[in-house]
């Protein structure tokens, strides 16, 4: 009976500091680091952008990508390209380095270097007529503030007013051979 | 009648010095009462917290289509849209879809098709939602 003040104290300061870190931006940090976040995404390009930045009419951007996010706040993006256009169908390899931060529920991302890797012929003649353009327009995509939501421990959502939904989901990893799985 | 050992002086003094005595102390003033009460309040307050947490988590609802409204899941139900929403993942070889996730944008809607495995981002144009219905 002695003792029941300073088990209730000790398991009240408890719960209050569980509720704390549970509802802080570093317990989310924590979720989201660490992992590759895996996703596909066909989207419309805005054809005046396009047209304006490229001198082509892009209507649609396929891509096949992963992220990278780092506790130190570094990131990094790597994807397959394939814009679609009218008249062919440039294809790239694009790797993004850049930094992230974690605020009150909402993640900005911010480049700090582009680079791309042609795939086809298309890809290559779009990238020595327009490399920086076409940094422009994935910096124009990618540099954004937008709320992050974990719906379940493996799928992350992104979004931002007006703009399209943004679905991760983390890469399951292959099994790796090891000595150890060798030998059995 | 009843008999007192104290004669009446001594009872008279016993009754004064009663009635002029300081009220004893109640329970509720005690320190370690006090104490127990003010853990018990702080650890129900933080229950509550750790209650309302869990409610805030952005968790997906059963039904498997979905529309995001500012930020949250609204279930939908149109098992039409389901339906032809299922058809178009069929006919683009998508695995079965765990979730599918509607929200307009400027470009028309965002179609997030969530499987086991992986997630699928698209562009539907508001055409393509409405041939749906």
């Amino acid at each position: 009976m002695r003792l029941l003040p300073w088990i209730l104290t000790i398991f009240a300061l408890g719960c209050a500091l569980l509720v704390l870190w549970l509802s802080s931006d570093g317990h989310l940090q924590q979720q989201l680091t660490h992992r590759t976040w895996a996703f596909e995404r066909e989207q419309e390009v805005a054809e005046e952008t396009a047209a304006l930045l490229l001198d082509r009419k892009l209507n649609r951007w396929q891509e096949q990508g992963e992220l990278l996010l780092l506790a130190n706040g570094q990131l990094q993006f790597e994807s397959r390209v394939v814009l679609g256009s009218l008249t062919d169908k440039p294809a790239l390899r694009l790797l993004i380095q850049g930094q992230w931060l974690l605020s009150e529920g909402f993640v900005s991302f911010t480049t700090s270097s582009i680079s791309f890797l042609p795939t086809n012929t298309a890809g290559k003649q779009l990238l020595a007529e327009h490399e920086s353009m076409l940094e422009h327009l994935v910096k124009n995509r990618f540099n954004r503030i937008r709320k992050v939501m974990l719906t379940n421990e493996h799928t992350l959502l992104l979004s931002e007013d007006g703009e399209a939904l943004w679905g991760l989901q983390e890469r399951a990893e292959a099994q790796r051979l090891t000595l150890a799985t060798t030998l059995w | 009648m009843l008999l007192s050992p104290l004669n009446e002086e001594e009872l008279a003094s016993l009754l004064q010095k009663q009635a002029f005595e300081p009220e004893e102390v109640t329970d509720w003033s005690r320190p370690r009462l006090r104490w127990i009460v003010a853990s018990s309040l702080l650890a129900l307050a933080s229950l509550c917290g750790l209650y309302r947490w869990y409610l805030l988590q952005p968790q997906l609802p059963p039904p498997l289509l979905l529309e995001w409204q500012q930020g949250a899941p609204v279930a939908i139900d149109r098992p039409e849209l389901v339906t032809c929403l299922q058809q178009w993942g069929n006919r683009q070889s998508l695995p079965a879809a765990e979730h599918i996730l509607l929200e307009p944008s400027d470009l028309g809607w965002s179609v997030v098709w969530i499987s086991a495995q992986r997630t699928y981002n698209y562009q539907w144009s508001d055409a393509q939602v409405q041939a749906c219905h």
